[in-house]
């Protein structure tokens, strides 16, 4: 499967989850401050991601509950360096690049873009 | 027992858009089961009073009949849970129409939170009696 | 209005599929206009015989509960007097939750199909069935022919 193809595969998968239209999900859309997606959506976006793909997705692997337990990884709302490295970790399919710029912890849902979801399947698709 | 799922109609243009409350207390015999020991109003439910807020809606106008009938869900979800105490806002928007069925998007509120957000269809019931509901155009 | 909409299981897989059924009669008392009744009543069967297929495999102690709708049609009326048959079958599944086709049919023909989802709640969001809702629990799937097996 070509980039392309995954990248219009994604973008059905988020539009029939959220119940938009396509022309709407675009690969660049945050998923929660753009598209408003619910918690509910997480889980279908999976569904949708595990039933079109073919690929297994563990409990918090894409969409990780909790990030950060340890006191170490965030000091006073923003994420330490510790944390960062532990974001990276977490998300290797996450572009952490802007994030950095001004890493506070109520940022971390604008990581979780269609782009990242696009990453995401690449990586499960390479490993598989 | 009646089955009425809607307490107060608070804003009604009639055939585009109404608002509704339900209140939701403790005795209702429905949460005695749903669910024992944690009552919570089904989310069903909160889409039967939507229904039955669309249909005062569809039938307060001029030559409107209130003989209206749910024909599709789309996109029902809910986020929160409504437990008893909690008066439920229900506002209902006509979207669209197809055929004779009309289209509404609406949502369920708490205060200012977010219960819940969908889309329905309703069609008018064939005359009286119990009539197949006609097939979608 | 009591609010169990399944009378009994015919058929039942945990965490695979279920058929069962479901009756309409004026004994119940909620009819709408014309002695209609009601889709959403016909629907909340389909999604409480998804929500025990779930709960059957759950965690002991989980709480599953309706998540989404993504789309439920109702084709024709069911009235008093008909035997509503309802199938559920699990599409996926994950940890977090459940997803199901339903279709009800009277006589064959169909009077709601839905795609739905049922989550399970984490337990510290919701208070602990307690020894007396268990044992009401135990009762009530006992008279549906849910087996039990201590859950």
């Amino acid at each position: 499967m070509d980039e392309k193809e995954i990248i219009n595969k994604v973008r059905q998968c988020v539009a029939t989850a959220l119940g938009r239209d396509e022309d709407e999900v675009q690969v660049d859309k945050k998923l929660q401050s753009d598209l408003e997606a619910e918690s509910i959506d997480y889980l279908d976006i999976t569904f949708q991601l595990e039933k079109t793909f073919g690929i297994s997705i563990d409990k918090d692997e894409l969409f990780p509950q909790k990030i950060f337990q340890d006191e170490e990884l965030v000091k006073n709302g923003v994420v330490t360096e510790k944390g960062l490295r532990f974001l990276e970790e977490k998300l290797p399919f996450a572009d952490l690049s802007g994030f950095r710029k001004d890493p506070r912890m109520t940022r971390v849902p604008e990581l979780f873009t269609v782009g990242l979801l696009v990453n995401y399947v690449k990586m499960k698709l390479a490993s598989s | 027992m009646a089955f009425v799922f809607i307490d107060r109609i608070l804003e009604c243009e009639a055939g585009e858009r109404i608002v509704a409350l339900k209140a939701l207390a403790f005795n209702e015999e429905f949460l005695r089961d749903h669910f024992p020991g944690m009552p919570v109003l089904p989310g069903a439910m909160i889409l039967e009073g939507l229904v039955q807020a669309a249909r005062q809606c569809l039938s307060s106008r001029p030559g409107g009949n209130d003989r209206w009938v749910l024909v599709e869900v789309a996109q029902m979800r809910f986020n929160r849970l409504v437990v008893p105490g909690e008066v439920v806002r229900l506002e209902a928007e006509r979207d669209r129409e197809e055929g004779d069925a009309v289209w509404f998007r609406a949502r369920a509120l708490v205060g200012e939170e977010n219960v819940g957000r969908l889309r329905f269809a309703v069609r008018p019931h064939a005359a009286a009696g119990f009539d197949e509901a006609p097939a979608r155009a | 209005m009591r609010y169990v909409l399944i009378d009994r299981f015919l058929e039942l897989e945990g965490g695979k599929r279920a058929k069962a059924v479901k009756c309409v009669t004026r004994g119940e008392g909620f009819l709408g206009p014309s002695d209609s009744y009601p889709p959403t009543l016909v629907l909340e069967s389909i999604l409480q015989i998804g929500g025990t297929v779930a709960r059957i495999v759950a965690t002991p102690g989980s709480r599953t509960m309706l998540g989404k709708v993504e789309r439920a049609t109702f084709p024709a009326f069911a009235r008093p007097g008909d035997r509503i048959v309802v199938d559920v079958n699990v599409i996926l599944s994950r940890p977090e939750g459940t997803m199901f086709h339903g279709v009800a049919t009277v006589d064959g023909k169909t009077v709601a199909e839905a795609d739905f989802m049922i989550v399970f709640l984490p337990m510290a969001l919701t208070p602990k069935e307690g020894p007396v809702a268990r044992e009401q629990r135990r009762l009530l799937w006992q008279s549906l022919g849910i087996p039990w097996d201590g859950q």
